[in-house]
């Protein structure tokens, strides 16, 4: 094992292979950082650049585009309200919140410190476990999956426990969209109104820049805000402010919880830093002691979100390394890339060739250091945008957000539908109903959709079959206690009152 | 309370419309398995009680002196021409349908102008200025930096758009 570690970190620690590793971070930070390029875009813009490259030196390349793409999305989600990548959507909501009470380098200080940890805990779970953990993930069929999915939309409840109804209102609505398009199993159109731009079903993405960026420039537009950018006056004296010994150790469970939760559900495949990220901000947003500041400027919050993204990001290498099967789109991105240099991935991958797992791993350690650094600077660039006048930064926003939503498919419908997601927005939060709500369910509809009908064909249309089944039945379970709890402790304060 | 139910009718009313919707145009369930329809209608049967269940609660929680009171007063024209919001919604439809047949640069331009002005911006020489910045720099970073194929619109913008990529 430790011959393996130092033969990692002799590859990647080679200047040239630093060199690269470091410009790899810088480029994942900025495509991280502007919206609409997600993470596995950012890794197919770089994978032109792996061709004159070593197939081991390439994937230390690709990796450290990948982890610093889903860092870099947390730069603009605190301090304009878009996310850079989908995953880190659930940062905006205390992100977002501390920025606009002038604590701006407080929260990347928390988001860069958080996803170095997440990133560098799930490289040494991908070290030590990566062939056990492949293995489990492996176990996970449709019916276990749709179970996974359907725990991350029990936490709808506790995204606005004040508003049960509306929350779980716009949770359905996020899930009914998701159904727009070809059924995933059979091809049959539903809801296209014989259109066929929406055969293709309605893109996540320019939702969320929608309902997140565009919403808050209109929100700005009429009633402006003014944005406290930095602890300084000015922001002239930006800094991003690390955490310090007693913040690290508030949330030292946060972390913990944020890693795990991040590693195991980035190694099932096709789940996500997305729904890692979400998972991992409902679970805080229900165990947390600081739970009642959530939404309003919480760090933990920052934490849960930024810590289980990355952790996410180095899980889905496991199943790539050990297996041969990426579990996600990046990692797929990534595969093709290795595949094109001649490299045969799967299980035989680890005793043929161990400088790969081994450079792997180095290479997230070191881009996770290297990340906080360059993201420190990349943050003080960006800071500088909001010293500029909301006439001249809010038609900007828009113009990014636009370009963000069209650069997915070329596709100026996609524009149409940011806005409108946009102005949905608006009448949604007038209303108190969850703008978060309906991306998370827009974000889990369709992989809980498919394998619950993937797992009820296999099971000859048994439904009860699929819902008995050990593993599936116990995360239900604890679905249900999870959906249930506001309801019942809700219950339990109003008796307690009507009996003093 | 009028608006807040008038909203909460109008989402009842249309997802009972794609409940019918969807069970007649999609083929019924299979045999084996569920069919495309299955799924849509269970959230849609799930949305209509609790949109139900709100309107209740809404018309229960607002006091009985004021559920007789008229929220929905006649509008005034003027109010929605001036209204910040009521323009800023309208400028972001116009940019986005127009993208493709005006091309990014000139609808871009325009629009930024419009935004900026609709926002606060007064004077004429910066928004002509910051539009014209903001407009290359972003057509830039996208076209030049990542290869993205910006809308190039119709007949002579598209000429002007190809000259420029020429340069």
């Amino acid at each position: 094992m430790f011959d393996l570690l130092l033969s990692g970190f002799q590859i990647v620690l080679a200047p040239a292979t630093l060199l690269l590793i470091l410009a790899g971070t810088i480029l994942g930070v900025i495509f991280g950082a502007m919206p609409g390029v997600s993470a596995s875009m950012s890794v197919a813009l770089a994978v032109p650049f792996t061709y004159a490259m070593s197939p081991v030196v390439a994937i230390a390349f690709l990796v450290a585009v990948y982890n610093a793409s889903i860092t870099g999305g947390g730069i603009t989600a605190i301090l304009f309200k878009i996310p850079g990548t989908p995953s880190n959507a659930p940062t905006t909501f205390d992100g977002y919140p501390m920025a606009q009470q002038g604590k701006a380098g407080k929260a990347l200080g928390v988001s860069l410190v958080c996803s170095a940890i997440g990133g560098t805990v799930s490289a040494l779970a991908m070290l030590l476990l990566a062939p056990q953990l492949a293995n489990v993930g492996l176990r996970f069929g449709p019916s276990e999956l749709f179970a996974v999915s359907v725990l991350g939309l029990s936490v709808l409840t506790a995204l606005d426990s004040d508003n049960v109804i509306k929350t779980l209102i716009s949770g359905l609505i996020g899930l009914l969209l998701a159904t727009v398009g070809m059924d995933p199993l059979l091809g049959i159109p539903r809801f296209t109104w014989g259109s066929s731009s929406l055969l293709g079903g309605v893109e996540m993405i320019p939702v969320m820049i929608g309902l997140f960026a565009i919403t808050e420039v209109l929100k700005q537009t009429s009633k402006p805000v003014k944005l406290v950018t930095t602890e300084s006056k000015g922001g002239a004296n930006f800094k991003t402010n690390l955490l310090t010994l007693s913040e690290a150790w508030s949330i030292r469970w946060t972390v913990v919880r944020a890693s795990i939760l991040g590693t195991v559900v980035g190694i099932l495949p096709g789940a996500g830093a997305t729904i890692a990220a979400f998972l991992s901000y409902t679970t805080e947003a229900k165990i947390s002691p600081n739970r009642k500041q959530f939404g309003h400027g919480a760090i933990e919050g920052i934490a849960a979100s930024e810590t289980a993204n990355n952790a996410a990001a180095g899980g889905s290498m496991v199943p790539l390394l050990a297996l041969g099967i990426p579990g996600g789109t990046a990692a797929a991105v990534m595969m093709s890339a290795l595949v094109l240099q001649g490299v045969q991935l799967g299980p035989l991958l680890h005793r043929t060739q161990p400088q790969f797992l081994s450079s792997v791993f180095a290479s997230m350690i070191v881009t996770n250091i290297l990340m906080v650094i360059c993201s420190m600077a990349i943050a003080k660039v960006f800071n500088k945008v909001l010293n500029v006048p909301y006439s001249i930064l809010g038609p900007l926003i828009v113009l990014f957000a636009a370009m963000g939503s069209f650069a997915l498919k070329s596709s100026t419908g996609d524009v149409v539908l940011m806005m409108i997601a946009g102005i949905i927005g608006v009448a949604l939060t007038a209303f108190k109903f969850s703008s978060a709500a309906l991306v998370l369910g827009l974000v889990l509809g369709s992989l809980t959709e498919a394998n619950l009908r993937r797992a009820i064909l296999l099971e000859g249309g048994d439904l009860l079959a699929v819902l008995s089944k050990p593993i599936t039945a116990s995360l239900l379970i604890v679905c249900a206690v999870i959906l249930l709890w506001p309801v019942v402790s809700g219950a339990m304060n109003r008796n307690k009152k009507v009996t003093a | 309370m009028g608006l807040e139910l008038l909203f909460n009718g109008a989402l009842l009313a249309f997802f009972t419309y794609c409940y019918l919707y969807i069970g007649a145009i999609v083929p019924k369930t299979t045999a084996v398995g569920w069919g495309a329809e299955v799924w849509p209608q269970a959230i849609l049967v799930a949305l209509i009680i609790l949109l139900g269940a709100n309107m209740y609660k809404i018309y229960r929680g607002t006091p009985v002196a004021l559920r007789s009171e008229r929220e929905l007063r006649p509008i005034s024209v003027h109010s929605i021409l001036t209204n910040k919001l009521v323009l800023s919604m309208v400028a972001l439809l116009i940019y986005a349908i127009c993208l493709q047949a005006l091309g990014f640069i000139l609808s871009t331009f325009v629009f930024f102008a419009v935004y900026a002005r609709i926002v606060g911006q007064r004077q004429v020489r910066s928004l002509v200025l910051s539009s014209l910045v903001a407009t290359l720099s972003v057509y830039f970073v996208f076209s030049r930096g990542l290869g993205v194929m910006l809308p190039r619109g119709i007949g002579i913008l598209r000429d002007f758009a190809l000259i420029l990529e020429r340069l």
